[in-house]
């Protein structure tokens, strides 16, 4: 693609160019390369999904965790291990932190919450750590919480996709939903398979979080197509360039706002995601921030390099556009 | 617009800012703290699977019953809510989190026992009978025992409002005979009128064992004479007694009230009618619940993670305030203003909503605030790309600035209505934290169009009408500043002085 024709030369280098927003970069040109690592993301995600499955959390498959702090007594992992598989749970997972202050044991669903069974791993945590049993902090999971939830994350979802494809449609135009979705869909695919490959841990707040996901990177497409639309709407039979060559330089000048955002909102969630790993029992921030970092990372990837070059490919279909595409072909090439 | 009106807009909201602020800290007023911050108990059910379809209206019973054993615990503002056919109870700075469950899951005991004598408060015996209310919590008295029981009391009624209950010194106890009949034998009670729609009433059903002991009971206590508390029988739900209806001068010594089916008129309105009959129907849960999650919290627990949220949000905040000075110089210290003004004005409403409608603030709902930081920073990056297009399009600083506001305007519109949209679509439709998260999204995203509507116009626009600032190269308003590809192309047109590409 030849330079655009409102601006002067471009200065300075590439690096240079891209903080002045002079970037010149190929995106929509290349949307067969684009579309050829989007598919193969999508494909790698539904195959680490259905292969390797995801590693679910206690809220999806029930269990119980019980958080101690300010643990009195001396003992190691192994102890707290031996003293709760003595109560005749399997499947014990303990975990020691603060220098032997705090200690986290998690078990699989234990008959019925607030059981029997329950309370003889509590005495037996409560004996081990030296902390009175009611000071224990307990998290407990019946099966069917994650099914529930997951239920809901589902109807939400739908509920979302249809109001935000309405609104996109009225706002601007049927094709800007249809690429808005698609986008939707690669960006749900790639979290989901990142999950699966990766093994992170599946909570109700990843599945919030991904809800939200949604909605941060429905808000990057919408103002990269609010700019497209704005310059395409000067397009004109007679016009030069074609619809996908003015969209190029509209992904161009958003560039630096989209990399910008996206920084911009990873500082405070990678933030977010660094206190919440490292404080005892604030899963709920971590799990939260671990999936909106990774789906606010594919959101600016895909708002790019997904959603305009379907935008443009949709388009292109359309006759007017198309007509201007080969107009604009065969007088480039009687030019040259 | 007029520099006037962009001075009087940037006053208006520092004052908005200040006014929030002062009430605040005038008022000593503090984040209403969700249970994962405080500490506390929080359960979840559900119903329990194989029971079919479940009414609305069977679960709103659910709930109530719910909540009155909850008060049964003396619980200080328990909130038991139910989203679908999930029932969260929420219990702040209750430590037991097993005897919430215990008195949660249990089946509640209906018993009908014959009363013995009355004591209202103030009486003489009134000390001296069975132990204080308010202390039983719950239990269920054995059922061949004479045992003392409460009542709860209210208060007069304010107009339209609920009647305030009675500290438990002032509940009436009773003296009761051993158990007649069984909240077993009930099978069904209903809230009704007369034709007239002017007395309500109860009716009771009873199975064919229930019958024949009702009979026999209200025949004896029918020979008891008029007016005395012995004619009485009263109704017992978890060991409290919820009512202790008299005999009707109709029903007849030794028959009694066969059939199995009796009417108990309240001689109140429809509400108090209605909760009988619940409490005549639902001696037992009307269905099965499942606990599908609990929780507990320590106040120190909750207080490390507190410290825990608010710290990454400061480090979050200060870390984009460094990325925005960096990339754009003091345009970018204007940027921090607006985040703190933004910052400022949300976690201000957190604590007013608390205050006024009892917004909980937790642990998922700092997450949505810090969140929405990139939000407001993306306006205020959008804003300034913006205005570095309209630059090097040619234009002068001061139409630059105002004609980017408009087109970045459109644009924080479109993007915060869908960013909108997710957040009230996750809140009207999760269940537990999620709500939490979603509401402080959907409010941060809102403020962020109001503060950029106001506090960022006027004080981009006034930063662009002063010739001092559009010469400074440190503010980064200037064209060299922005596009030195344009002012190269102008000085190799006109030859003039200011050429070169810094």
């Amino acid at each position: 693609m030849s330079g655009t024709i409102q601006r002067g030369p471009a200065v300075g280098g590439a690096f240079k160019r891209f903080f002045t927003n002079q970037s010149q970069f190929d995106f929509v040109g290349r949307s067969k390369m684009w579309g050829l690592i989007s598919v193969a993301l999508v494909v790698v995600s539904l195959a680490g999904a259905v292969l390797q499955g995801l590693n679910f959390g206690i809220d999806f498959t029930g269990g119980t965790s019980f958080i101690v702090s300010n643990a009195t007594g001396e003992f190691d992992t192994a102890d707290l291990r031996d003293a709760v598989s003595a109560t005749g749970v399997e499947e014990v997972s303990a975990q020691v932190v603060d220098n032997g202050a705090g200690a986290m044991v998690t078990t699989p669903s234990i008959d019925e919450v607030g059981g029997e069974q329950q309370r003889a791993v509590l005495d037996a945590i409560a004996k081990v750590t030296g902390v009175e049993r009611g000071d224990i902090d307990v998290s407990a999971v019946g099966p069917r919480w994650g099914e529930q939830i997951s239920r809901q994350a589902l109807r939400g979802l739908i509920v979302f996709l249809v109001l935000v494809a309405l609104y996109i449609a009225l706002r601007f135009e049927w094709r800007m939903a249809l690429s808005a979705l698609v986008t939707l869909f690669h960006d749900v695919v790639v979290t989901v398979g990142i999950y699966a490959l990766v093994g992170f841990q599946v909570t109700p707040a990843s599945v919030i979080a991904l809800l939200t996901i949604l909605g941060y990177s429905l808000y990057d497409t919408v103002v990269v197509f609010d700019r497209v639309r704005e310059d395409t709407a000067r397009i004109t039979s007679v016009s030069t360039r074609t619809y996908g060559e003015v969209a190029n330089s509209s992904l161009n000048e958003v560039l630096l706002r989209s990399l910008s955002t996206s920084i911009t909102s990873l500082l405070p969630v990678g933030s977010l995601l660094f206190i919440g790993s490292t404080l005892l029992g604030a899963d709920t921030l971590r799990d939260l921030a671990l999936a909106l970092f990774v789906g606010m990372a594919i959101g600016t990837y895909s708002s790019i390099a997904v959603a305009t070059p379907a935008l443009v490919w949709l388009k292109e279909r359309d006759p007017k556009y198309a007509e201007l595409k080969t107009k604009v072909t065969t007088r480039r090439a009687r030019k040259a | 617009m007029r520099r006037g009106r962009l001075v009087a807009g940037l006053i208006a909201s520092l004052a908005v800012v200040a006014a929030v602020w002062g009430a605040i800290l005038g008022l000593g007023l503090k984040p209403q703290l969700g249970l994962d911050l405080q500490g506390g108990v929080s359960i979840t059910l559900l119903p329990a699977e194989g029971q079919g379809e479940i009414d609305e209206g069977v679960l709103d019973q659910t709930v109530q019953v719910i909540r009155q054993r909850i008060d049964a615990l003396g619980v200080a503002e328990p909130d038991i809510a139910r989203q679908g056919d999930t029932i969260q109870v929420q219990l702040p700075g209750v430590a037991d989190r097993e005897q919430a469950e215990e008195v949660i899951g249990r089946t509640a005991v209906l018993q009908f026992r014959r009363v013995l004598q009355i004591f209202p408060a103030g009486v003489e015996e009134y000390e001296t009978t069975g132990e204080p209310c308010g202390t039983s919590q719950g239990a269920v008295p054995a059922n061949d025992d004479e045992v003392v029981l409460c009542e709860r009391a209210f208060g007069p009624a304010p107009a339209g409002q609920e009647p305030e209950a009675l500290p438990a010194d002032q509940w009436t106890k009773y003296r009761l005979g051993p158990v007649e009949v069984s909240g077993d034998d009930v099978t069904d009670a209903r809230a009704n009128t007369d034709a007239q729609g002017l007395s309500w009433f109860v009716e009771l059903e009873l199975d064919s064992d229930g019958a024949d002991k009702f009979q026999t009971i209200t025949g004896e206590l029918a020979c008891e004479p008029q007016g005395s508390d012995l004619r009485r029988m009263a109704i017992v739900l978890d060991g409290l007694v919820e009512s202790a209806p008299d005999m009707s001068e109709e029903v007849v010594c030794k028959s009694g009230i066969s059939g199995g089916s009796a009417v108990i008129t309240t001689g109140g309105g429809r509400e108090e009618a209605r909760d009988l009959a619940l409490v005549l129907k639902t001696g037992a849960l009307p269905i099965q619940l499942e606990f599908a999650q609990s929780q507990s919290v320590s106040p120190t627990l909750g207080e490390a993670s507190l410290d825990a949220g608010l710290l990454a949000g400061f480090i979050g905040l200060l870390l984009v305030a460094l990325y925005m000075i960096a990339l754009y110089r003091g345009l970018g210290v204007a940027a921090v203003a607006e985040l703190l003004v933004f910052g400022l004005l949300v976690y201000g409403a957190v604590i007013l909503l608390g205050e006024w409608v009892g917004f909980t603030l937790t642990l998922a709902g700092i997450a949505g605030i810090i969140v929405s930081v990139g939000i407001a920073a993306d306006s205020s990056i959008i804003y300034r790309e913006r205005y570095r297009d309209e630059i090097r399009a040619g234009r002068t600083i001061r139409t630059a600035a105002d004609h980017a506001f408009k087109k970045a305007w459109r644009t924080n519109l479109t993007g915060n209505t869908v960013s909108f949209l997710a957040a009230a679509v996750l809140y009207i439709l999760a269940v537990g934290p999620v709500r939490g998260f979603a509401f402080t999204l959907g409010l941060s995203t809102l403020l962020d169009t109001i503060v950029f509507g106001t506090f960022t116009q006027s004080l981009f626009g006034i930063m662009a009408r002063s010739p001092k600032m559009a010469k400074s190269k440190w503010v980064g308003l200037g064209a060299d500043a922005v596009a030195p590809d344009v002012v190269a192309a102008a000085a190799a047109n006109a030859g003039s002085k200011q050429g070169g590409n810094r």
